[in-house]
């Protein structure tokens, strides 16, 4: 029998928790002698309670080796555990590193690996920030790992994946359970291009709010980079953070006002000492100036935009957050029907956004 | 000892004359009703008995028969009791009056014989008339209201006792009575001048009025969406002898008629509260009476807090919106109540009210979604007009200066309703918002640089043929009001940025 299949049975098992997986082929080097160990031989290990053990036994009598690993390698999904040498190097550096993950797509190469977190409920210029970083990181040959939530993360998968670049998202529940559900789109697209959507969680597992933490540390421990977009106060992208700190990893944030909900959490980390981007351009030419190659990026000139006198005052009186056509008219005290027919050109041009009824945001 | 009295009964908002038989024979003393009562009719029968005894006549020892015909009609209201009493005082002889078949009557009867008033005095009177009666009697209280209606005689009676003293003398003289205020039109208590700052929702409320488009108001609390809505009935042209009878007959149906301030001239401003139910909106009850929307009629329904009101309530609208009249079917027959109303709706653009400023709005997008699609696309497809409404600064809330008036507004309203009158003198509708998609062609007619200009626009927005139409209808009106025969592209301009709430906003794909 292939020791393949022992691991199937020990990646399937959920008599034991994610927490002490590793411990036990610590100490039983290979899940080929956990299989085959005894009683008592679990006992001794002192990891698990005689409880446990019986029912661990229990479990393995029923279990299938041969029908239930066929059944899965004619499942679109795979696995990986720490026994395989494919395990990412940088998972098994970390504390509580996991014994396995199951993944959809192609596992990517992690050298160049960075991630981008922030907020679900982000605005409209954490969304431009988010994809402009996903894009350009994964044109550079980075990998973007983000966690596939709404707002921010998804943003940069899409940003990556809109450059081809690899992406890959790691779940908080199984990785056959797409959460939240109109990131389906985003998913299929991921699976479809050369990235992956990993979990350490049992297939069909339901995304429960402990799993997010945890599925924060692989999120840190797989990158090397971990970019805060956009968080407020208590945000879990500052839980990824401390994990980014704990794992050694750099972490850097786009600075935002004072008042801001949005930047409230990312000017904290400022605070304590995370780096600081300014200039996307800049910091990317930066990352791989310490990555030593320079994977060929054909520079795109910026697109130059020609504006009118009467446009560009028109541009000048919206902002980064949404302000809406009746305010702009009272403050600039312009002519309704030509604010409108410049504000409708601007937006036509693409420097101005409507985000919600007669509300606009400024794109440059 | 048989004898007829002709009465009228509110069915709708229209009236039906119904005679009173009244039989009195020898048998058991009974004093048996027949003829599709309902249960206050019913009980006439013991407030005139009562009400005849405490005036001095005993009701005879003999079988008495009251028929109401014809008995198809469902009969309700208390106006019965005085057609009753006559009846039977004129079949024992009580009363003996020759004009008796040219006199139609109503009232209610207390137990001490004092004549009450009712509701819908005003559509009797008009069936009365129509019916060539030559004299109507009424309760005192009602006497105004019926004396509106010119060509007949009305006469107010104050207890049973004048009624058969008037009618034993023969004598049917028309009292005087003072009108109150009815030359004097009242001042709309809410005006344009009122409101500082907000000019782009004042712009889109005359738009609105002017091509008599329904409107939305999205915007956070506060921001003066109710105060600008109650002021849109004073920028409708004034309404024309026609209306005002019209809308006055509704109301006297619903009991809500001022009669001393004559005939209503001032356009109504309905604000039905959200919990509103489906029958008190658009109209019912097992005896169909009109809801808020034909009190409305040639005014403003106001719908404040949109999302809160029922969904299926909501819906009920979509037909009146069309037809500008509602059509209630029940057992006891089918009623049409007019209404030919606009619409203004208010509502937040999330639960919080705060989107899109994430600083202060703590919504998720899942929850602005569903508070966004409470309102069903149908509905919003009714209405031309959206437009946020922002919240004012101190600056401008306590900015002392002259605005404009909506005497002013309303000279340029008529204006522009009356280029539209002009236009549409050969067909059926009346105003922009209800050119029917097969003419546009014919009324809203491009140039090659804007069919262009909404050709990419049609894109960008994801515009459908419905509300490309919407906005051409909006185009239109707005170059009504510019006096411009051609649509211009800055009105397709102001247009579009009056087109509805778009699902895009929160059914973003990622």
């Amino acid at each position: 029998m292939d020791s393949v299949q022992f691991q199937y049975w020990f990646m399937k098992n959920e008599d034991i928790s994610y927490g002490k997986k590793p411990k036990l082929i610590d100490y039983f080097y290979d899940s080929y002698n956990l299989y085959n160990a005894s009683k008592s031989q679990l006992m001794a290990t002192g990891i698990l309670d005689e409880k446990t053990v019986d029912k661990f036994l229990e479990g393995k009598k029923k279990f299938d080796l041969e029908k239930e690993y066929y059944d899965f390698c004619n499942s679109p999904f795979s696995f990986i555990t720490i026994e395989s040498d494919s395990y990412p190097e940088k998972l098994r550096n970390i504390y509580d590193y996991p014994y396995g993950l199951f993944y959809i797509g192609t596992l990517p190469d992690f050298s160049r690996a960075v991630s981008i977190v922030g907020a679900r409920r982000c605005s409209a210029y954490g969304k431009k920030i988010a994809l402009e970083l996903g894009e350009k990181l994964g044109e550079a040959g980075f990998t973007v790992i983000s966690g596939m939530a709404r707002g921010i993360d998804a943003y940069s998968h899409r940003g990556c994946l809109n450059s081809g670049g690899n992406t890959v998202a790691v779940l908080g529940s199984g990785c056959d359970v797409i959460y939240p559900r109109d990131n389906r789109l985003l998913y299929e697209d991921i699976v479809s291009s050369s990235g992956a959507v990993i979990s350490e969680y049992q297939m069909g597992s339901s995304p429960v709010a402990l799993n997010f933490p945890r599925r924060n540390r692989i999120v840190s421990a797989l990158s090397d980079i971990v970019i805060v977009v956009e968080a407020r106060d208590k945000s879990g992208s500052l839980i990824t953070a401390d994990f980014a700190l704990e794992h050694g990893k750099d972490i850097y944030v786009i600075p935002g006002r004072i008042g801001d909900s949005l930047s409230t959490g990312t000017n904290k980390l400022l605070s304590q000492g995370a780096g600081i981007i300014y200039d996307i351009d800049g910091f990317i030419n930066q990352l791989q100036d310490a990555y030593g190659q320079k994977t060929s990026v054909n520079k795109r000139p910026k697109e130059k935009i020609n504006l009118t006198s009467e446009q560009k005052k028109v541009l000048s009186m919206f902002d980064e957050y949404p302000k809406s056509l009746a305010t702009v008219l009272e403050e600039s005290h312009m002519d309704y029907l030509k604010l409108i027919s410049n504000v409708l050109s601007l937006e036509r041009i693409g420097v101005l956004t409507e985000v919600f009824k007669n509300n606009y945001v400024k794109m440059v | 000892m048989y004898s007829v009295v002709n009465t009228a009964t509110i069915y709708g908002i229209d009236s039906k004359l119904i005679s009173v038989e009244a039989d009195i024979s020898e048998g058991m003393p009974i004093f048996e009703m027949v003829g599709y009562l309902s249960s206050e009719v019913k009980e006439a029968k013991e407030r005139v008995r009562a009400a005849l005894k405490n005036a001095g006549y005993a009701l005879p020892i003999k079988r008495i028969t009251i028929n109401l015909s014809p008995a198809s009609i469902r009969k309700t209201g208390a106006g019965f009791d005085l057609p009753i009493a006559v009846a039977i005082l004129s079949a024992i002889g009580i009363i003996e009056c020759e004009k008796l078949p040219t006199i139609c009557l109503c009232g209610e009867i207390g137990l001490d014989g004092k004549i009450q008033p009712i509701n819908g005095v005003l559509s009797m009177a008009i069936e009365a008339k129509k019916n060539n009666f030559e004299v109507l009697i009424v309760p005192k209280d009602n006497l105004m209201e019926a004396r509106l209606v010119t060509g007949i005689k009305s006469i107010g009676v104050e207890n049973i006792s004048d009624v058969i003293e008037l009618m034993n003398e023969g004598k049917f003289e028309e009292q005087t009575v003072d009108m109150l205020g009815t030359s004097k039109f009242s001042e709309d208590e809410y005006d344009f001048s009122m409101i500082n700052g907000q000019q782009a929702l004042r712009r889109a409320c005359e738009v609105a009025i002017s091509g008599m488009h329904n409107m939305l108001m999205v915007g956070p609390p506060g921001a003066g969406k109710s105060m600008i809505a109650k002021c849109i009935p004073s920028i409708l042209p004034k309404m024309d002898d026609k209306e005002q009878l019209e809308l006055s007959k509704i109301y006297s149906v619903c009991g809500m008629f001022d009669e001393r301030k004559g005939l209503i001239q001032a356009r109504p401003f309905r604000s039905p509260h959200h919990t509103v139910s489906a029958q008190g909106l658009v109209g019912g009850g097992h005896n169909p009476h009109p809801g808020e929307i034909s009190l409305a009629h040639r005014g403003v329904l106001f719908l404040d807090e949109l999302t809160e009101f029922n969904k299926s309530t909501l819906e009920i609208l979509r037909q009146p919106l069309e037809d500008k009249q509602v059509n209630i079917s029940r057992a006891s027959g089918s009623f049409t109540f007019p209404a030919d109303f606009v619409l203004v709706a208010a509502m937040n653009p999330c639960s919080c009210g705060y989107y899109p400023d994430l600083n202060r709005c703590h919504c998720t997008r899942l929850s602005i979604q569903r508070y966004l699609s409470k309102i069903s696309q149908p509905l919003l497809d009714r209405i031309d007009i959206c437009v946020e409404a922002p919240t004012l600064n101190f600056a401008q809330i306590s900015m002392k200066q002259k605005n404009e008036s909506s005497e002013e507004i309303r000279k340029r309203v008529i204006a522009c309703h009356e280029i539209q009158n002009k236009r549409y003198a050969d067909y059926e509708f009346r105003f922009n918002s209800q050119i029917p998609s097969g003419l546009m062609d014919k009324f809203c007619v491009l140039t090659d640089q804007e069919i262009e200009y909404m050709e990419s626009m049609y894109e960008k927005y994801s515009l459908t043929a419905r509300t490309y139409h919407k906005v051409l209808r909006v185009a239109r009106t707005l170059a009504d009001m510019d006096l411009c025969s051609d649509i211009r592209l800055e009105h397709l301009q102001e247009a579009l940025c009056y087109r509805g709430l778009d699902k895009r906003y929160w059914e973003e794909g990622i």
